[in-house]
């Protein structure tokens, strides 16, 4: 399943890394916080991510199925995380606390949105949760996100749907009808 | 806001901490690197020791597979089994099922057949066709192995195939399997097998530099003839050799190789093994391929 051509890699294994790093640190931590609710599991899914890319960089030489490559190892890698109980139990521990702290309305309202969009999307099944973060946080295609989850354009179609409808019915005034 | 905007501002208040220095750590050191994070934590579920599998081909019941050793975790010894899932890779000729030996918690072996393929598989060259969500409870009864189904739909072959071969292997005999109101059987393995696949080792298996590490597997390949290569983290091919397996008509026929791993330095390898090429000369791409990511420390 590999395909080798003649061609040198035009950078070194770690090169790739930290070009790829600069690049999409950010974003793929930001993409499986969507996925996993929790950033310090996402930076360590995102850094085994990063790993894994290295170590395979020899197969994959170019940068653009590098990314495809890493975007698969962090939806799966969130994936397996969430299974891991205890990312579970170290959210709920960490979100007792939270003590109101009259900040402006502003931030506070801000806060609000954003814990009602996490956990809206923590709400849905784990399909529909990949499917429109894919889609509508990475903008990829429902080709790419077909490639990216191993599923059918269909599947991803009617994971789409079912998911925006739920987080309408979640989210409320919030999202706006204007999709 | 609309979706889009709602996604974006709610994680962008995250500004993750700067791992680059752990990175470098952790790649320019690969002995460690294949470990996950959450093995630490004394999670289990991805090593595969090549002992093991070899044992589990045979038996195949969840008894008789009790994995002796894996000093790498055994810490945290947790009875485990091994089971054999199938999982979607590219060939070729299109889709194809391979197999892959995954160690999970001990428990009913068809339960965890069935659960297995709802996660993603160990090797990332590989998919499933499923998610945690597709099926229910899995039983024998009147030698037919009932499947409860969840949310799964059933409009592909392959992915209908993916779950009559995995339950077969846990049930150790071919019964037909019964999904919703149809029953299926397995269809023949030259049409939907990957025509060559490795057993042993595992992804992510590592190995000291000093021993030899057995492959095996199982292929139809012409005249037998299975060859294979361990290439290095550039893709530079450091051994090469190929196995001879049983056979190679009507079905898919067992193979071993023993690849030394002597002076070789530390880091990330890639056994790959193929489909021979009848005519001499064909694109490596027109050749059915498996291929393991392996460390050797």
């Amino acid at each position: 399943m590999t395909t080798v051509t003649d061609r040198p890699p035009a950078w070194t294994a770690d090169e790739a890394l930290e070009l790829l790093y600069a690049a999409h640190w950010r974003r793929l931590v930001r993409l499986s916080v969507l996925l996993v609710r929790d950033q310090g599991v996402a930076e360590e899914v995102v850094q085994d991510a990063f790993v894994a890319v290295h170590g395979r960089w020899g197969r994959l030489r170019d940068p653009e199925r590098a990314l495809a490559y890493l975007r698969q190892s962090v939806v799966n890698r969130s994936r397996s995380a969430l299974r891991h109980r205890a990312v579970v139990e170290r959210h709920a521990a960490r979100r007792t606390p939270a003590v109101d702290e009259p900040g402006s309305d502003q931030a506070t309202l801000a806060t609000d949105r954003r814990e009602t969009v996490l956990d809206a999307l923590r709400a849905l099944p784990q399909r529909q949760r990949e499917v429109l973060a894919l889609r509508y946080y990475l903008d990829l295609s429902e080709g790419e996100i077909s490639d990216t989850l191993g599923i059918s354009r269909g599947a991803v179609k009617s994971h789409a749907s079912r998911g925006v409808a739920a987080l309408r019915s979640l989210l409320g005034s919030l999202l706006e009808e204007d999709q | 806001m609309n979706l889009a905007d709602l996604l974006h501002d709610a994680v962008e208040d995250v500004e993750p901490v700067d791992r680059l220095d752990d990175l470098r750590a952790r790649t320019s050191s690969p002995a460690h690197a294949a470990r996950p994070w959450w093995w630490a934590a004394g999670g289990v579920v991805v090593a595969t020791a090549a002992t093991v599998a070899a044992f589990a081909v045979v038996g195949g019941g969840p008894e008789s597979t009790g994995p002796a050793g894996h000093d790498h975790h055994g810490a945290h010894a947790q009875q485990t089994m091994l089971v054999a899932a199938y999982f979607v890779g590219d060939t070729p000729a299109g889709p194809r099922l391979f197999r892959e030996f995954d160690e999970v918690p001990s428990g009913d072996a068809l339960e965890a057949a069935l659960e297995r393929i709802q996660r993603p598989p160990s090797d990332p060259d590989y998919r499933t066709s499923w998610t945690a969500t597709s099926f229910g409870a899995v039983e024998v009864h009147d030698d037919v192995i009932h499947v409860e189904l969840g949310d799964a739909v059933l409009d592909d072959d392959l992915a209908v195939q993916q779950v009559v071969y995995t339950l077969q292997a846990a049930a150790g005999e071919r019964l037909p399997v019964q999904l919703a109101d149809a029953s299926y059987v397995a269809a023949p393995q030259l049409d939907v097998l990957g025509l060559v696949s490795i057993s042993d080792p595992a992804e992510g298996t590592a190995y000291q530099h000093d021993t030899v590490m057995v492959a095996n597997g199982r292929a139809s390949s012409f005249e037998a003839t299975v060859p294979w290569e361990l290439r290095g983290e550039d893709g530079e091919v450091v051994r090469q050799g190929f196995a001879t397996a049983d056979g190679w008509q009507d079905r898919l026929h067992p193979w071993r190789a023993r690849v030394d791993l002597a002076d070789l330095l530390p880091g990330f390898y890639t056994f790959v093994a193929t489909t021979a090429d009848p005519a001499g000369g064909a694109e490596e791409s027109l050749l059915t391929t498996d291929t393991r990511t392996i460390i050797v420390r």
